[in-house]
């Protein structure tokens, strides 16, 4: 390993969606830091601590080398041709055994992979089941606003924010999971902007609102419902009135949904959200929507077709000239049907490739998803970093990691920003648009992609808004916003459940939810990183046994105290873990965060929320 | 250290002058970087470097401090394990180094001379030339004149270059300096009394030209020193820091780190990695406990260790040299004036 670095390479950063610029500080084949870039557009200067330790993972991490096959039980080393035969012939026989297949895209890979992906599922294995973990929520989000009739013009959406006057923001907890959105918003309230917060956490953010609202899961299909009625019904009962004033008062007004809670009710709520603002609006350059995709390239996976309900460029399935666009572009016929999403398919399918990604970490249950892999017929990932998902395969291919891949990622704003690789990847990694295209000529598909040129060239084709940002060289190039044309997936519509406790008060008082959507403390990009996993690491093995978060007065009218064993029971069972005090938790509110959610299983029973009580174990 | 003599030099001899220089070390000077940004870089040619540009916002101190920093090589060896030092590259020049950096290596020279001195470190300082270009026009967001490192520094560096216009005045500041002027005799002449007038001219100029950015260190300093800062006060600024540590890793005079091994070759490679006071882990315990779990707690100490009058009675300086990175790299607002106004007025707006 040589000493100090000489040159720098400008890149993106991995983790959010922000789409922060940085420098991959390089000597010799090792990137020994990172430094943020002054002039770039989106992070002007300035990272998170995550941006900052963006090399750390792949420096640090268990990285996948060599192909990979089970043979009698173990993995072992293989050519690349044997671990692709090998790859093809389980998928083919999971086919013919007239089981479902999936594929899995992620929002951690490139736009190049994405769609090499959809290609995959489409085309090569003739399935319409192919998605991206953690899509399915920000589709909802933004089907609902453009449902709704909000204008849509996400170009400009962190520096516009940074001037609003009035802010809505739906939160878990946005200072922690997208550092850089929670910038715009301190220099707008810093700027005068009164800010609204609603969330199940009293946050960082919440502390600098006007006003805090109390959410968790179970209100948001109420307050879907109370928006809904605007114009119908006065008075409005809180805390949609308190969102109606602030979306009615604003002159320049923005609402940031950046809230977890099931797919169904925050497309509900987003659709009611985009219709009062669609009304309420006298010029569409007063308000700002803005939906936060949780991944770097969570967006981009959308775009690319690693969606069940969509093919790239967010075209609707029945779309003929999309069909058309993409039959030349893969040079296959393709399925052009509804598939399943990712968690059904996690269960359902009997066979599953798995693109830069650890499925569990994004599941409702963490537990069972993995389960679920590891009972699979065939599981074929492709990734850079050793993961679960990775030990429990059949076939592994190595790719690049990203600080090696060439590539786009496309932020929330829609900019389409060049990755590019500074090191070369260990072992036999190969780019993972190739090892996606090598796998589909193994199924039988004629390559497409002699060079990433050429993949970049078929985007082009198939997705034509991405086209202009491709011929630029994919510096940072601001895209025609594709979503704005966007057709919504006619998703299910969830019935309204009762809210946590009703009818039930005594038996159980208190609302037990989980917190957030993902773990990124079970990502590979943190969990290889020696700066970033300290918390989640030092905490899990603190709560060995689980957690469950309550504030301090609730702890002590129960007579519990920090780290004392409760049982929380709920109609679905009964679960035993330590209590966590947290001045940040609402009153009667129990929370799994979502790195816990599996302890608290049995009394979550699969739901959102649900009414629970406390008793000492 | 002062200044022992100048002289100056024509500017279309610089060229020339930089080339000979570079065959004595590794040569790092201010480019172009690929984002329009300037960086910091291991130059070829002369032509590359910059001699008219902003304080680029990366400081040069990853030279001498690497954000990885590979110290040791350990192999197993029988029952036991052989530990070799992972060799430093050798003399190196930073060249075209702005004055609040240059400060800021001598800063670092003495915390890391202090106490178990870290003669790895010492070692690269010993083998590190600093030529500073002086500052005829201060950054927009530059405060070192309010911490004595700039605009133009009376010593610290090894040479001080000010351009004269069509010439440039090279004050030497020590032998090390001394030696890039050897064998380049007929470029140089004794700098002349009104070379010496213009320089101070433009000093002059420079101290009138700085930005609204200031720092009241003193008054900071008694209410730091002095516990007269209310815990309230810390806890309402962290609310507006997101925790991304950039203040510390980008600070010239920070130099935090942790230790973790990597392996590779058959052994590990023990390396020093930066890491930051401001990042909740930082003194997570063994057991669980962290003395600094709450963010208030972190923001404090950080100011505490820049502006009390404890470090700087110790550190003979303050852990500041007026650069303003912090100001263009905070993800919330808690850069250093901003903080520094707050303790002194006792109230923070955000």
């Amino acid at each position: 390993m040589p000493v100090g670095a000489c040159e720098s390479v400008l890149t993106v950063c991995p983790f959010c969606a922000a789409g922060c610029g940085l420098y991959l500080q390089r000597g010799g084949e090792v990137v020994h830091g990172v430094m943020p870039s002054e002039h770039h557009p989106v992070s002007l200067g300035r990272l998170c601590a995550r941006g900052w330790a963006a090399h750390e993972a792949s420096l640090w991490g268990h990285r996948v080398e060599h192909p990979l096959v089970r043979r009698n039980g173990s993995l072992q080393p293989a050519t690349w041709d044997a671990a692709l035969r090998e790859a093809a012939r389980s998928l083919r026989a999971v086919i013919a055994a007239g089981r479902p297949v999936g594929v899995l895209g992620s929002g951690r890979a490139t736009n190049e992979e994405n769609f090499m992906a959809a290609r995959l599922a489409r085309g090569a294995l003739g399935t319409p089941h192919v998605d991206a973990c953690l899509g399915g929520p920000y589709r909802g989000v933004l089907a609902g606003l453009l449902a709704g009739g909000a204008a849509l013009d996400l170009k400009t959406a962190l520096a516009d924010l940074s001037t609003a006057d009035r802010i809505l923001l739906f939160e878990d907890d946005l200072a922690r999971t997208h550092p850089r959105v929670a910038f715009s918003m301190l220099r707008a309230v810093h700027a005068g902007a009164q800010l609204v917060t609603l969330g199940p956490l009293r946050t960082q953010l919440s502390r600098l609102a006007v006003r805090h609202i109390p959410l968790l899961p179970g209100d948001v299909p109420r307050l879907a419902r109370d928006l809904e009625a605007v114009g119908r019904r006065v008075p409005l009962p809180e805390p949609a009135a308190e969102a109606f004033r602030c979306l009615v008062e604003a002159k320049r007004g923005a609402v940031v949904l950046a809230l977890s809670a099931p797919a169904a009710d925050l497309e509900r709520l987003a659709r009611a959200l985009g219709k009062v603002v669609g009304e309420a609006r006298r010029d569409p350059s007063t308000w700002l929507l803005i939906p936060v995709p949780a991944r770097a390239n969570t967006r981009g996976a959308v775009e690319m077709g690693a969606v069940p309900a969509l093919l790239p460029g967010w075209a609707a399935l029945d779309d003929q000239s999309a069909r058309r666009r993409l039959r030349a572009s893969w040079e296959c016929e393709i399925v052009a049907e509804r598939g399943l999403e990712a968690e059904a398919m996690i269960s359902q399918a009997g066979g599953l490739v798995v693109l830069a990604d650890h499925p569990p970490a994004a599941a409702l249950s963490g537990t069972a998803a993995q389960v679920a892999l590891s009972e699979l017929a065939c599981l074929v990932t492709l990734d850079a970093f050793w993961t679960p998902t990775v030990a429990a395969s059949q076939v592994v291919l190595p790719i690049v990691g990203p600080l090696e891949a060439d590539g786009t990622f496309t932020n929330l704003e829609g900019r389409v920003q060049r990755l590019r690789g500074a090191v070369t990847a260990p072992g036999e990694a190969r780019p993972g648009w190739r090892a996606l295209d090598d796998l589909s000529v193994a199924l039988g598909l004629p390559t497409i992609a002699a060079t990433i040129g050429d993949v970049q060239a078929a985007i082009a084709a198939a997705v034509p808004p991405y086209a202009g940002a491709i011929r630029n060289g994919g510096g940072v190039v601001e895209m025609e916003d594709i979503s704005r044309e966007a057709v919504a997936a006619p998703g299910a519509r969830s019935e309204e459940p009762p809210a946590a406790g009703a009818g039930e008060p005594q038996a159980f008082p208190f609302r037990l939810t989980r917190l957030g959507s993902f773990e990124w403390g079970e990502d590979p990009l943190v969990s290889g990183s020696p700066t970033l996993r300290r918390d989640y690491q030092s905490l899990k093995r603190r709560y060995p046994g689980g957690l469950v978060a309550m504030c301090p007065d609730d702890a002590k009218r129960l007579g519990v105290r920090e780290g004392w064993r409760v049982r929380i029971v709920s109609r679905h069972g009964s679960a035993v873990t330590a209590v966590r005090l947290r001045g940040d938790v609402e009153p009667l509110v129990l929370l799994a965060p979502f790195g816990f959610r599996d302890h608290l299983e049995p009394a979550l029973g699969g739901e959102a929320e649900v009414a629970a009580r406390v008793e000492v174990a | 250290m002062t200044a022992v003599s100048a002289v100056t030099i024509a500017t279309r001899d610089l060229l020339a002058w930089v080339k000979r220089i570079g065959t004595r070390g590794r040569l790092i000077a201010p480019t172009p970087g690929p984002g329009g940004d300037v960086l910091y870089t291991a130059v070829s040619s002369p032509e590359e470097i910059l001699w008219d540009f902003e304080n680029p916002l990366a400081p040069p101190k990853q030279f001498l401090l690497p954000q990885t920093d590979p110290l040791v090589h350990i192999r197993r060896n029988g029952k036991g394990v052989a530990v070799a030092s992972v060799p430093w590259p050798g003399r190196q020049i930073l060249f075209n180094v702005r004055s609040c950096d240059v400060k800021a290596f001598a800063y670092l020279r003495k915390a890391q001379a202090r106490d178990l001195s870290d003669e790895g470190y010492l070692a690269r300082d010993d083998q590190t030339v600093l030529v500073s270009l002086a500052c005829t026009r201060p950054c927009p967001l530059g405060f070192c004149l309010c911490c004595d490192a700039g605009p133009f520094l009376k010593d610290g560096y090894d040479l001080q270059l000010t351009p004269l216009g069509g010439r440039m005045l090279v004050e030497i500041g020590s032998a090390k300096g001394g030696e890039l002027l050897e064998g380049g005799e007929d470029w140089f002449r004794p700098a002349a009394p009104e070379d010496l007038e213009r320089r101070k001219a433009l000093e002059a100029d420079a101290r009138r030209h700085f930005g609204a950015e200031t720092c009241h260190f003193g008054s900071a300093m008694r209410r730091v020193s002095t516990g007269r800062v209310p815990a309230a006060l810390w806890d309402k600024m962290a609310d507006w820091c997101l925790e991304c540590g950039g203040c510390t890793l980008i600070c010239p005079t920070c130099y935090c780190f942790s230790v973790r091994d990597r392996a590779e070759d058959g052994g590990w490679t023990r390396c020093r990695i930066w890491d930051s006071c401001q990042y909740p882990a930082f003194t997570l315990e063994a057991s669980g406990h962290n003395p600094r779990e709450h963010r208030g707690k972190r923001v404090q100490r950080r100011f505490f260790h820049k502006v009390s009058a404890q470090y700087y009675q110790r550190d003979g300086d303050l852990g500041c040299v007026g650069c303003g990175r912090c100001i263009k790299t905070c993800l919330g607002t808690t850069d250093m004036p901003a903080v520094v106004a707050a303790i002194r007025k006792g109230e923070w707006h955000g």
